[in-house]
């Protein structure tokens, strides 16, 4: 087996074992099935494409959040392709499909869908238990700015569930 | 103040199965590392690449016409400026294509890579729009010959109208074309500007954007200008039969 198959087959196993990374980012930002699609493709593609300068002095996990997390934002529409409305896509991706087992799992869907890219990102780092120290990392905001906006942003989602319930 | 318990939601949100499945087989990924990219740097990349080799296709169609108005001398002449001007067009950006790279971090954090690709955007892409938008207009001339040619056997003299015609197309080949592209290329650099002013709220870099966009509409502003009077300069030289 050559040295490039080796790699592959390590990144592959890499990211099977971490797939609930993958899930996750895209429970909060797809939009549509289709959406769901395009960011795993992409997300991975991109994984892929910097997997040589990842250098293993941070977990892998952390570096998947970090790239995942980048791709995430940073993935634009094309013009006519923005959903105005949450409401307007809950019905299309298929969360009753995916998450049969709570309600709460669903309005938190409901609720983290309207909030902004970036505020997505801040609870979804919340949501995971990391320090302020690692969202300010992989945000590249000050501590202090990460404790203000997660302040706010958790404000924002307790009124948003509030409203969904 | 928060009326709703979010401690609640984490802990369902840490307990959720179906975060847990393994919904993508190691056949799935391995087809996704081979797919192309949909990222903002793979808009950049697509839209120069495809640019440079219409451009290089023009590049070829107006030297094969050097050989069919060999006798025509001032047609020749206009010939060889396209040429150049299409010359110059693609190793401007090839340039940029090479620059795109540096602006592309993935491994960086969030907002760097978010500054990196409107650095790059509003520094190299919006000017290649601009010279992209030439190639239809190139595309229209060097069409227009070929059809002159093949129709007449050989280009005739230009007649008031025929000017007309001409100008308007090179109006509407270009402005078209640049409406278009500026159009899609503003919708996507927009929804990451917004981004970068919702995570630095009150920071330069929304002062930065500000700047950013007031250059946007001055060139837009001028290159609509030179357009003009390059139109209204060419409809003289062919009045005067100076061409």
């Amino acid at each position: 087996m050559d040295k490039t198959s080796d790699i592959e087959r390590e990144f592959i196993e890499r990211v099977d074992q971490h797939q609930g990374i993958l899930h996750k980012i895209c429970f909060v930002y797809a939009k549509s099935n289709a959406d769901k699609e395009d960011l795993y493709q992409e997300i991975i593609l991109q994984l892929w494409k910097s997997y040589p300068s990842f250098k293993g002095e941070s977990g892998f996990s952390t570096w998947m959040y970090r790239v995942a997390l980048n791709t995430a934002i940073t993935l634009t529409k094309k013009p006519g392709m923005v959903v105005a409305n949450a409401a307007q896509y809950a019905d299309t991706f298929d969360v009753e499909k995916s998450m049969e087992s709570s309600e709460d799992i669903k309005t938190l869907y409901l609720a983290i869908a309207q909030l902004s890219k970036v505020e997505k990102a801040i609870i979804l780092l919340w949501l995971e238990e990391k320090s302020y120290a690692e969202i300010a990392e992989t945000i590249g905001i000050t501590v202090k700015n990460v404790s203000v906006k997660l302040v706010r942003t958790k404000n924002k989602l307790a009124e948003i569930i509030e409203k969904l319930q | 103040m928060e009326s709703v318990d979010l401690e609640k939601y984490k802990a369902v949100w840490k307990n959720e199965k179906s975060f847990d499945e393994r919904r993508l087989s190691g056949k799935e990924i391995s087809k996704f590392m081979q797919s192309s990219s949909k990222s903002m740097a793979g808009f950049f990349r697509t839209g120069l690449i495809m640019d440079v080799s219409f451009k290089v296709v023009l590049l070829m169609a107006a030297f094969v016409l050097f050989f069919f108005i060999s006798n025509q001398g001032l047609l020749n002449l206009m010939n060889l400026a396209v040429a150049i001007l299409t010359a110059s067009g693609l190793y401007w950006q090839i340039n940029s294509l090479m620059k795109i790279s540096s602006y592309d971090g993935v491994g960086k954090n969030v907002l760097d890579r978010l500054r990196g690709y409107i650095d790059f955007y509003h520094k190299h892409y919006i000017y290649s729009i601009y010279v992209s938008a030439f190639s239809s207009t190139l595309f229209f001339l060097i069409g227009s010959a070929y059809y002159l040619r093949l129709k007449y056997r050989e280009i005739p003299d230009f007649q008031i109208d025929d000017i007309a015609v001409l100008s308007i197309g090179v109006l509407l080949s270009y402005g078209l074309s640049a409406v278009v592209q500026l159009r899609h290329g503003h919708f996507r650099i927009k929804q990451l500007e917004e981004c970068l002013v919702d995570a630095e709220e009150n920071a330069v870099n929304t002062e930065r954007i500000r700047n950013y966009r007031v250059v946007r509409r001055r060139n837009a502003v001028l290159f609509g200008i030179a357009l003009i009077v390059g139109v209204i300069l060419l409809l003289y030289l062919i009045s005067m039969k100076i061409i």
